[in-house]
């Protein structure tokens, strides 16, 4: 199959373009030991053609791991003959900004005789305002044809089509050889002389941008300001928490009641025994626990999206970097460090747009330590066991509430203080300045950012629900064993609890405990259902009030209750993050020390705070 | 804010991958540069180059050497 690349800087509205033409009937190349994605799709109106869309790179020299990936797997794409077309985005409201790449693609695709059509996306916002780009008399100057387009009215696509159906071949794009290998030549005469040629072309043949920067400017009064900036974000972050809380709660609970009626309706139909054993346990419990937070990654994708499309999401990013940067962190480690208060998972994959290896390596440290939402079901239960429902000053503060709160701040301080050590004792490369660009302010386009969240979290279950299977099947299996599920203090799993209870002994915690935590590295909710089940009680993960009652009765200290909070708050134990982390950072070493190190500093803040509180 | 300069260079001291990534945002000597806005929380400036904004921490925009205009 004959293949087009489709290449572009940050911002020009590629990946939209790609949406456009491929419906996004695209599937995601993950090339091994890199954090680069490539998406390809056929071509919706051409299907004997492959459109394969490269990660947004500003030059075709790179200045960071990510771009260098890229830029070596286009270099290699130009090589291929299956490559016959090469579509180059550009932003038609800010030309020069696209404009020296663009012109290093042109030269890159003469020299390899590969056809190349420049594409001025964004034609529509210069409609708009009544302005427009001389394509004729920049394709002249470019030597390669130029459609303005907008990728989000459609307007001007059939003549890309058009354009990539033609097989005659442009006599530029054979020039071939004849061009100086100007990327060939790494010295700064070369690079100089592009750069002039760019704001020579931009100001000749773009448009006057200054009314669409005035309308900008004016946002970025507001939202980048002292006080209305800081309303601004406060306010925005509240959405952004009420919807990963909220606004996902009906349709967890629908995919809660799917599982369950599913599991209801199969189950009759199996016979006692080990396989309907294992569908209850291993299928319906287990991976139905995982895809209850679905609805949660879609949603928070999708709100995310909507911030990053509209424009914001660089300026909260903006707004945040000193404070983070104190820590060694970036201004763009914010998302992935709050998509981390839903699921891990999803901020990891959010931190690949960190340019800096350091602020993305020190990212990466702090998001397992973010109150994830699979933690919220231990905590409540354990809050509900240890702490009274009482309230203090007239009924303003809960002391569950503030509990809550508390654990909650546990896991972003200790993963501030975490970046903040690591940043000051590690060695290697210094952190890169701080450098973007700001995009205009726009409409949200709400259906391509719908379809990115539901491949997102279509991403989430086959990738990540592997995993969990996989792990859910070898813990069900340890649990079940010898005794056919009779007896799971008796089972291989029961086993290793009680030749785990010294290491919990020390918090006050019996070997129960240590079974439950040890079930919890499957997925951390995961706590509460082991414990009912240990306790003999039923479907506790549905209603806690039974374990609750049982777990006072048994006269189990306060200070082992604090310490199994913050032994929760600290710890790594969700296999999924883990294994993704690994895949994102190319590195099972460093997803294994995170494993050991979180542990160990888990426990010991464990241990302290049982120590402390049988001193009071 | 909205001071603007003429941007005659950058210091030696500033890495090449770095004034290289500048000059693809567009910072080329003889352009007018503006800083558009100062924003709260001790964030990095804005400034405005040719049709586009972008942000530069200090470290960064120290090294690119401007005129001020009338000035």
């Amino acid at each position: 199959m004959s293949k087009v690349l489709l290449v572009g800087t940050p911002n020009s509205g590629k990946t939209a373009l790609f949406n456009r033409l491929t419906g996004l009937n695209h599937r995601v190349a993950n090339y091994p030991g890199i954090t680069v994605d490539l998406s390809i799709g056929q071509l919706a109106k051409l299907p004997d053609r492959e459109l394969v869309d490269f990660p947004g790179t500003y030059s075709l020299r790179p200045i960071s791991e990510e771009e260098r990936i890229a830029v070596a797997h286009f270099a290699d794409a130009l090589g291929d003959p299956e490559v016959e077309h090469v579509l180059c985005v550009v932003d038609a409201t800010r030309l020069e900004k696209s404009l020296f790449f663009c012109l290093q693609v042109v030269r890159e695709c003469r020299r390899s005789g590969k056809r190349i059509t420049v594409l001025a996306n964004m034609g529509d916002i210069l409609a708009r305002h009544s302005l427009k780009v001389d394509a004729p008399g920049l394709a002249e100057n470019i030597g390669a044809p130029v459609l303005v387009v907008s990728a989000r009215t459609g307007m001007g696509l059939a003549e890309v089509l058009d354009q990539l159906a033609s097989s005659t071949l442009d006599e530029m794009a054979v020039a071939a050889d004849e061009e100086p290998m100007l990327l060939a030549q790494d010295d700064e005469s070369a690079d100089s002389a592009l750069y002039e040629e760019a704001h020579r072309l931009a100001e000749r043949f773009g448009a006057p941008a200054d009314q669409l920067l005035l309308i900008q400017s004016r946002l970025d009064r507001f939202f980048l300001g002292s006080l209305s900036g800081g309303l601004a974000f406060s306010l925005i972050m509240l959405v952004l928490f009420q919807s990963i809380f909220t606004w996902s709660a009906p349709a967890m609970d629908a995919v809660e009641r799917v599982v369950t009626g599913l599991g209801r309706w199969i189950l009759p139909f199996l016979d006692q025994g080990i396989l309907r054993d294992f569908t209850a346990d291993a299928i319906f419990s287990g991976i139905g626990a995982f895809l209850v937070f679905v609805p949660q990654i879609f949603v928070l994708t999708f709100v995310i999206g909507l911030l990053e499309d509209s424009g914001y999401l660089a300026r909260a990013a903006l707004i945040c970097h000193k404070p983070l940067r104190f820590f060694g962190l970036s201004g763009k480690s914010f998302i992935p460090m709050l998509s981390g208060v839903a699921c891990a998972i999803p901020a990891i994959y959010a931190a690949r747009s960190i340019e800096s290896p350091r602020a993305r390596f020190l990212t990466y440290l702090v998001i397992p330590l973010m109150p994830c939402s699979a933690r919220l079901p231990v905590y409540t239960l354990l809050i509900a066991i240890f702490i009274p429902r009482e309230t203090a000053l007239g009924g303003l503060v809960g002391w569950q509430g503030l509990t809550l709160f508390c654990v909650y701040g546990l896991g972003m301080v200790c993963g501030l203080l975490v970046a903040g050590v690591v940043n000051r004792i590690s060695t290697g490369e210094a952190q890169m300045p701080f450098m973007m660009e700001l995009p205009a302010y726009r409409m949200p386009a709400l259906v391509p950012i719908a379809r990115k969240s539901l491949q997102r979290a279509k991403h989430f279950v086959t990738k990540a629900g592997l995993v969990i299977l996989s792990v859910t099947i070898v813990v069900w299996v340890l649990g079940y064993f010898p005794n056919q599920g009779a007896d799971l203090g008796a089972s291989w799993l029961g086993t290793i609890g009680k030749w785990i209870e010294p290491v919990f002994q020390p918090l006050g915690l019996d070997w129960r405990y240590g079974v439950a935590i040890v079930s919890a590295f499957l997925a951390r909710e995961v706590f509460v259902g082991t414990l009912g089940t240990i306790m003999g009680i039923e479907g506790a993960e549905d209603n806690i009030l039974p374990l609750v009652e049982q777990i006072q009765a048994s006269a189990l200290p306060l200070g082992s209750g604090l310490a199994l909070l913050v032994f929760f708050a600290i710890a790594l134990q969700c296999v999924s993050t883990v294994a993704i982390l690994a895949r994102e950072a190319n590195s099972w070493r460093l997803a294994g020390r995170m494993v050991v190190a979180y542990l160990c500093i888990a426990w010991l803040a464990a241990w302290a705070t049982f120590q402390i509180t049988a001193m009071l | 804010m909205h001071t603007a300069g003429v941007l005659v260079g950058f210091c030696p001291e500033l890495s090449g991958r770095y004034r290289g990534r500048l000059q693809e945002f567009g910072f080329h000597a003889g352009e007018t540069i503006t800083c558009q806005h100062q924003p709260g929380f001790g964030a990095p400036r804005v400034y405005r180059v040719s049709n586009a904004t972008y942000s530069l921490d200090r470290e960064l925009a120290i090294q690119v050497l401007v005129s001020l205009s009338g000035g």
